[in-house]
């Protein structure tokens, strides 16, 4: 925390080396959340490119976080993923994250393939069944390991109406995922 | 609203949804990383230039090119203020206008006032020009008309203001009020003559009503006439 803090600082100064260092540690994440929601890779990349480079224009100015960096880039990519997805009105699948979940696996077993099909029926279920801030939610609760909190300061809600989402949308998800076992069973 | 058992399952699934390994593209991060470190470096060179002209200014003491920074800092100064000023001018421009006009309220009343006077007397006198004087010509063709030429003339240029006023509404009209015109005057030279003192003369005794007959005097037998000898 403290060497996060101390990255933090110096990037304030516009130090090179900082600044660098962050986009190495938080670049890759970055990408991954945004894939997850935007399924192209191209605009994946942008919007990583879009971050970094108004975190710069922060700095810059004297601005920018000062406490949670995290969650300040997610905050970002976040506002630019949903301009985005205004813009173009198209939702976010995760179809990206079920193909790289393919990968290395040659010869699947029994098990495997089962879990593959409660993974495809998961990964639809979130794109078809939850509202746009339950699928953020979801996202940044579960596969991005924010806390409430934090996802209250990404998303710009309380965290009582986070968890509220959350819930909801868990329960969205179980429901569908129980009906589609059920029909595939 | 808490989370069951069955909840449970699905963030179990979830977090192995998580574990899913997306990876950025090497070509990509690479391409990204190469310009995000250009970025940085024209950040950071904008910034030392931002602080070396903070230091100018608070110690005085800078080194060798103090007095090209001092110019180029009275350069800026000045693009500033032209720049808010006229930032200032664009967004209050509607208050300035009104301003400039409050000042100078001598042309309003002019471009009110100038220009339905000067129209309207022009398109009377085209319109009179062209059937009156043609016709009153072709009129003057009969008997009656023809040694009185000159005063049908006179008699169009006198009506004239009546002929204008006729040829605002209809063309036609304006050919038979001319041809009254030139008409009256003839008949009024033929018909009454000049009212003659003598008072013997009963056949002109001013009376312009002239053309009536004559009444038909009865003689009286005995030849009593004392009129006459008066």
């Amino acid at each position: 925390m403290t060497d996060g803090i101390a990255l933090l600082k110096a990037a304030q100064k516009l130090d090179e080396e900082a600044l660098t260092a962050i986009f190495d540690q938080y670049a890759p994440a970055i990408y991954k959340y945004t894939l997850r929601l935007c399924h192209d890779p191209i605009v994946a990349d942008n919007i990583v490119g879009d971050v970094f480079a108004q975190l710069l224009e922060q700095f810059a100015g004297g601005k920018g976080p000062r406490t949670n960096l995290r969650s300040y880039l997610y905050q970002t990519a976040y506002h630019l993923v949903v301009d985005r997805s205004r813009d173009n009105q198209h939702n976010a699948p995760l179809e990206v994250a079920v193909g790289t979940y393919e990968k290395g696996h040659f010869m699947p077993t029994q098990t495997q393939i089962e879990e593959r099909v409660i993974m495809e029926a998961l990964i639809s279920a979130m794109n078809t069944e939850l509202t746009e801030d339950q699928r953020h939610v979801i996202i940044l609760r579960f596969l991005e390991d924010f806390s409430l909190k934090e996802t209250a300061e990404i998303i710009g809600k309380e965290v009582n109406n986070i968890k509220v989402i959350q819930n909801r949308g868990i329960a969205k998800l179980r429901k569908s995922l129980g009906l589609q076992l059920e029909e595939s069973w | 609203m808490e989370l069951n058992a069955r909840d449970n399952e699905v963030i179990d699934l979830l977090t192995k949804l998580k574990n899913a390994n997306v990876t950025y593209p090497h070509e990509l991060l690479a391409l990204r990383r190469q310009g995000y470190i250009k970025q940085v470096a024209e950040v950071s060179a904008g910034a030392g230039f931002a602080m070396a002209l903070g230091s100018t200014i608070k110690g005085g003491n800078g080194v060798g090119g103090a007095p090209v920074v001092s110019k180029l800092l009275e350069m800026l100064l000045v693009v500033a203020i032209v720049a808010e000023a006229s930032t200032v001018a664009y967004f209050y421009r509607d208050r300035l206008a009104e301003l400039f006009r409050t000042s100078s309220s001598a042309p309003r009343v002019e471009e009110i006032s100038s220009p339905p006077v000067i129209e309207s007397p022009f398109p009377t006198f085209e319109s009179t020009m062209n059937p009156a004087v043609t016709q009153t010509q072709t009129q003057t063709k009969t008997p009656l008309a023809t040694p009185s030429f000159q005063f049908a003339a006179e008699a169009t240029d006198q009506a004239g203001g009546a002929v204008m006023e006729a040829t605002d509404q209809t063309g036609g009209v304006a050919v038979v009020a001319t041809h009254q015109g030139s008409t009256e005057e003839s008949n009024q030279t033929v018909s009454t003559p000049a009212p003659s003192d003598n008072t013997n003369d009963h056949s002109n005794n001013g009376n312009h009503y002239g053309l009536t007959p004559k009444p038909e005097r009865t003689k009286e037998p005995a030849g009593d006439n004392n009129s006459h000898q008066n």
